[in-house]
């Protein structure tokens, strides 16, 4: 069958084919083998029907080179079983007397093989019983096939360890679980998506390499990062004649800035929805064949995708077939078995079809999206302000342009041409309320005509470069023909150098078809030019990157994904910035987030009250009012950058606690005490964010030295009621047909659902979900048994601000009661706090109020500035004293006490001084002294002296009276007068009792030498055989 | 004078027509407490692919159904109660293979109907 050639201008003589064929068969013989645990061996927990367990298995012959990679494959939506007789189809499972399964999954047999002879082991999974039922389910049954992937990789791995039935042994430490590729066909390519996810969820137990996604729906427009992803778009897709598939590709590029799996996205001209399959192809299998263009073109007379023009561009069922095998061979070959050979195809450097796919040059686009590590994007072009200002943060212009416009980035523009999704694929596909792709309109009508985009100073080094890209289609309302253009550099210097883009691409072809509401298409594509083709440019300074339109006179195009890139890894300085969760506060408490660009790998944050952090997303709590300035600074091996938000964080705390501190003695307990200014509960802290001690308003305890508590009052928020208050305002019943119904809702600050009303027919677990949406991410769940009749339950549910959550019961049983009449009176709000706002039911949204009767939500606490309070400990005396001293009978001797700033010795008798703390002892008998010390903080401790009195016969060398210090003060020496003719010792202490010198004494030597002995008060102490006496000393 | 007119009717609108299909008919619809059912049928089997079916009733579009015994002659839109409250009463449904935006509203359809669909005349309730 002749092709219709699209006219293009030149064919780019420079792109030759320079890949290996992925294409080509490999080295190993082939075995196969099926496996089949019966109809209905597996419950998927999220269908409610139990499914088949049946696959098929190709291998190489020779299992001894393993563990191989692993793919898996999984069908579509296809009538399930076929009467052999009649050639009668049906959708029942399991199949009826006198039918039997349709295989479907037996129909990528020919891509199984070719994997499995390049060393792969490959799995094709039925699915029949979910396509049986799954219009039914709320997602398609979507998940469930995630769960039924799940399950047969559960079983391979059984298989691949500990081995079992069919198989025995066979495969056991032959599969590499940790490298598989996934590929599912219509139904089946959303199905991979959501097992990708749902193996995530489960925390990887197997490493999904690639997703391939040939010909998918997209119903729930799930995202997927962090994998490669392969998009197949066939353009006479006559089933999903949309081509909705283009949203893995277009959703997911600018979701994580650390994403760094490459996507792709091929689409073929002449390929349709179902020749991809065998069983799923005219004269391939007996029954439930089709050519799906036929769907939407029955006589079948277009002239590109209508098999009955002498002239189509439509493939052969085996060239499409061919076709597969090269591409996802390719894509599998490099994702999960690294041969690096086919990144030139995928990465859209070679554009030439390889020879296996038995297509000519211009018969397969691919698009490609770098990782984030190869690229920076020059400008996204995903909202209206993209048309001035590009994503690098240069100038973005026009001069001439008849059209220049971004469409496609809101719901008032969702599509460009309001052709609808079918002649529109990148726009918002029916159903589920998601915008679709943001893409500049651009027409032209003269050679003047330019579009620009400015690279800012610190953007302008390309020299780590190697590609200026884009994605693009001809507007085929805006042009008869092909086109081609321009792109020009200019550097710092004015140099420009410019290249046609005809001489690189072959993608800017005018859209074939055309019929209904269905051809032609706009399909965006890749566009790839060396920056080494620009000529005398300075690469480390480019200042523009233009479109001229200077090729063809006039024409309009749609364009998307402005950027540079390279084949490898580009390491830049990272481009800072974050966010936060508020900007105002009265808590003080702030989550910040890193939105860093281009891989930070630490973080310096400065929150502009003299705190820090190194964390990549640090909480933070201010605890002082006032208005702050944060600074992030962002650093890689490249270099680092530093964004400052001025008095960003704005807060704004209840002031802080009276609080009164204690001071106290050692020993003693301290009461502090605190005054709420606002009524609310007084929290004690040990430090500014450290642990709680206490609540109350006086604290009592035993500190054991000086210590500081920090007091916070904690203002709690009244409870709010929002919602009607019960089910009497109006009239319905209890709603048990599906789990779809809801209410949404908007929260304008964080506040928390604490519990709401609902009336319960029968008893019974329930699950009760906040969607961010409906369809959106789950952002609360819990299941809870709910007793029949009116109940109050908690949920206790966290809420930051946002608009449009969801709230609703989900699974199997729901049976609460709803208000149907009409009575509803929406919003139910609290201004400024929470507003519900309607149900889902389209059409009568306001008519419609389900479940959840009585909200009572309490808005967040605030946190009052912190109140330091300190139990302040003064020390007890520490005391020395002379120690225990004997005199003769009528003798006396000087006590000593120190260690505060006055002393009482009791008894009083035979002191002179009571109150000194040097007194003068001489009673009568042996007397215990006790010395009362106090400090000058008040604090007071006590001592005891023994003063022993002796008979007068045992005195014999001294007598206190007749001995003499002087001089009074001495210097360098004293001399001791009154001492007789036997030595006595003499022990010189300090004031605290320290032994300074000691030694003998007589009235021959007599004097005691100072040197050395710091200026002070001392007392000397002699003593004889029979007593002692002590004198204070004065050293100058 | 009326044929004439017919046919020029006919090649206005025949862009229009291009992807309708005759055959399915609506045979009945059946309340339960659960379900409103609304039932079609047609001597040719509907199409089992990828897309679905999706049945417009004015503006409102019912997305779920179901083939009962695996009859592919016969596809069921199952309707929960609320649902078929809130359907328009008397307005033309219009059956249709695949969910587009454009045939949410009455514009929509009048103008740029996409996919393949048959009207079904008036969804009496």
């Amino acid at each position: 069958m002749r092709r219709i050639l699209f006219f293009v201008l030149f064919w780019p003589v420079a792109l030759l084919a320079q890949t290996p064929d992925p294409g080509e068969p490999g080295p190993y013989a082939v075995t196969s083998a099926e496996y089949d645990f019966g109809d209905e061996a597996f419950d998927p927990p999220s269908f409610p029907e139990p499914v088949e367990v049946t696959g098929s298995v190709h291998y190489p012959d020779d299992l001894s080179d393993g563990p191989f990679p692993v793919i898996l494959i999984l069908h579509g939506r296809h009538s399930s079983c076929y009467n052999p007789g009649t050639g009668w189809t049906s959708i029942a499972w399991p199949c009826t007397a006198g039918y039997e399964p349709i295989p479907s999954y037996t129909g990528y047999d020919y891509l199984a093989e070719q994997m499995a002879s390049h060393g792969y082991i490959v799995i094709s999974v039925s699915a029949n019983s979910i396509s049986s039922t799954d219009n039914s389910v709320g997602d398609y049954g979507m998940q469930a096939r995630g769960e039924l992937l799940q399950h047969h990789l559960d079983l391979w791995n059984d298989w691949n360890t500990v081995g079992g039935d069919p198989f025995g042994t066979m495969f056991v430490g032959k599969l590499d679980m940790d490298h598989i590729g996934t590929l599912g066909h219509s139904r089946g390519g959303e199905g991979v998506i959501f097992h990708a996810l749902y193996n995530r969820s489960l925390g990887s137990p197997y490493g999904i390499d690639a997703v391939l996604t040939l010909a998918p729906v997209d119903f729930n427009r799930q995202t997927l990062t962090g994998i490669p992803l392969l998009n197949v778009a066939p353009y006479c897709d006559g089933d999903v004649s949309d081509l909705q598939g283009v949203h893995f590709y277009d959703d997911v590029r600018y979701e994580d800035p650390t994403d760094e799996a490459p996507k792709h996205s091929l689409m073929l001209p002449g390929g349709n929805h179902n020749f991809f399959n065998t069983v799923w192809t005219p004269g391939l299998f007996p029954a439930g064949t089709a050519d799906d263009w036929g769907y939407v073109d029955w006589t079948q007379s277009d002239d590109q995708c209508g098999t009955s023009d002498p002239g189509n561009g439509r493939y052969e069922p085996e060239t499409q077939r061919n076709i597969l095998l090269a591409y996802a061979s390719a894509f599998f070959r490099f994702y999960v078995g690294g041969e690096e050979d086919f990144s030139p195809i995928l990465e859209t450097n070679d554009i030439i079809p390889p020879a296996s796919a038995t297509i000519a040059p211009d018969d397969a686009f691919m698009s490609y999206h770098p990782s984030n590590r190869k690229k920076i994007d020059l400008n996204r072009l995903d909202n209206e302000g993209t048309e001035s200002t590009n994503s690098l943060g240069g100038a973005a212009s026009q001069t001439g342009l008849t059209d220049y416009d971004i469409c496609g980035d809101d719901f008032g523009e969702q599509y460009c041409l309001n052709l609808g999704a079918s002649q529109e694929p990148h726009c918002k596909n029916g159903g589920i309320s998601m915008l679709g792709l943001s893409q500049l309109g651009i027409s032209w009508n003269s050679a003047d005509d330019v579009y620009d985009n400015e690279l800012p100073v610190e953007w302008q080094n390309l020299s780590e470069f190697e590609y200026v890209q884009f994605r693009a289609s001809v507007d085929f309302t805006g042009t008869a023909s092909a086109l081609d253009f321009s792109v020009e550099l200019e550097d710092a210097s004015g140099a420009t150098a410019s290249v046609n883009t005809a001489d690189y691409t072959n993608a800017l072809f005018y859209p074939p078809g055309d019929i209904g509401t269905t051809l032609p298409r706009i399909m965006h594509h890749t566009i790839k030019l060396p920056l080494s083709a620009f000529e005398g440019i300075d690469l480390s300074a480019v200042t523009h990157i233009r479109m001229q339109f200077n090729g063809s006179a006039s024409g309009s195009i749609f364009v998307s994904d402005l950027l540079i890139s390279s084949d490898e890894n580009v390491y830049l300085p990272p481009v800072a910035d974050f966010s936060v969760n508020v900007t105002t506060t009265c808590t003080g408490m702030v989550q910040f987030t890193d939105n860093t660009m281009l891989f930070p790998e630490e973080w310096l944050w400065d929150f502009g009250d003299g705190t820090t952090s190194d964390e990549q997303n640090p909480s933070h709590t201010y605890y002082t009012s006032g208005d702050y300035t944060v600074t992030l600074t962002a650093t890689n091996p490249a270099g680092s950058d530093e964004v400052t938000y001025e008095a960003l964080i704005h807060v704004e705390h209840p002031i802080a606690p009276t609080a009164v501190g204690d001071v106290i003695c050692a020993g003693e307990e301290a009461t502090l005490s605190a005054t709420a200014a606002g009524g609310g509960t007084l929290n004690w802290y040990d430090a500014p964010g450290g642990s709680l001690v206490y609540s109350g308003d006086a604290y009592t305890f035993e500190p054991l030295v000086s210590t500081t508590y920090y007091i916070q009052e904690t203002i709690e928020s009244p409870i709010e009621e929002v919602g009607p208050p019960d089910n009497t305002f109006g009239s319905g019943g209890y709603f048990n047909s599906n789990d779809l119904r809801g209410i949404f809702f908007n929260v304008e600050v964080p506040l928390t659902i604490e519990t709401v009303k609902v009336y319960s027919n029968m008893a019974g677990n329930r699950t009760i979900q906040v969607l961010a949406g409906e369809g959106g991410p789950v952002v609360h769940s819990l299941t809870m048994n709910i007793p029949s009749g009116e109940q109050v339950i908690d949920l206790n549910f966290a809420m930051e601000p946002g608009d449009q959550y969801y709230i609703k019961v989900t699974g199997a049983r729901v049976d609460l009661f709803r208000i149907n009449d009409g009575s509803p009176d929406y919003p139910y709000e609290i201004p400024g706090v929470i507003s519900l706002t309607g149900s889902n039911v389209v059409g009568a949204e306001l008519d419609y109020y389900y479940y959840f009767f009585d909200w009572k939500i309490r808005q967040a606490e605030c946190l009052s500035e912190l109140a330091p309070v300190t139990a302040s400990v003064s020390p007890l005396p520490d005391i020395a004293t002379i120690g225990d001293v004997t005199i003769p009978a009528g003798g006396s001797a000087t006590l000593f006490a120190s260690g505060g700033v006055s002393c009482y010795w009791e008894p009083a008798t035979g002191l002179d001084d009571p109150s000194s703390c040097t007194p003068m002892a001489s009673p009568e008998e042996t007397t215990t002294y006790t010395v009362t010390v106090t400090t000058i903080n008040g604090c007071v401790d006590t001592a005891s002296v023994v003063v022993t009195v002796t008979d007068d016969n045992g005195w014999e060398e001294l007598q206190l009276a007749g001995i003499v210090l002087y001089p009074q003060p001495a210097t360098g020496q004293v001399q001791i007068d009154g001492l007789g003719a036997v030595p006595v010792t003499y022990l010189l202490t300090d004031m605290q009792g320290k032994l300074i010198a000691q030694g003998m004494v007589d009235a021959l030597h007599n004097s005691i030498e100072l040197q050395g002995i710091p200026a002070g008060s001392y007392m000397l102490k002699l003593t004889g055989n029979m007593s002692s006496v002590s004198l204070p000393m004065i050293i100058q | 004078m009326k044929n004439l007119l017919l046919v020029l009717c006919l090649g206005i609108v025949s862009p229009l027509l291009a992807q309708q299909v005759d055959g399915p008919q609506l045979t009945g619809i059946s309340e339960t407490s659960a379900w409103t059912v609304i039932r079609i049928e047609s001597d040719q089997p509907f199409i089992i692919g990828g897309n679905r079916y999706v049945l417009h009733v004015g503006d409102v579009v019912f997305e779920h159904s179901r083939h009962p015994d695996g009859n592919e002659r016969i596809i069921e839109f199952l309707v929960d109660p609320d649902a078929w409250s809130a359907a328009p009463k008397g307005e033309d449904a219009v059956l249709v293979y695949g969910l587009y935006e454009g045939n949410m509203t009455a514009q929509g359809r009048s103008e740029h109907m996409e996919g393949r669909y048959t009207a079904l005349g008036p969804l009496t309730k």
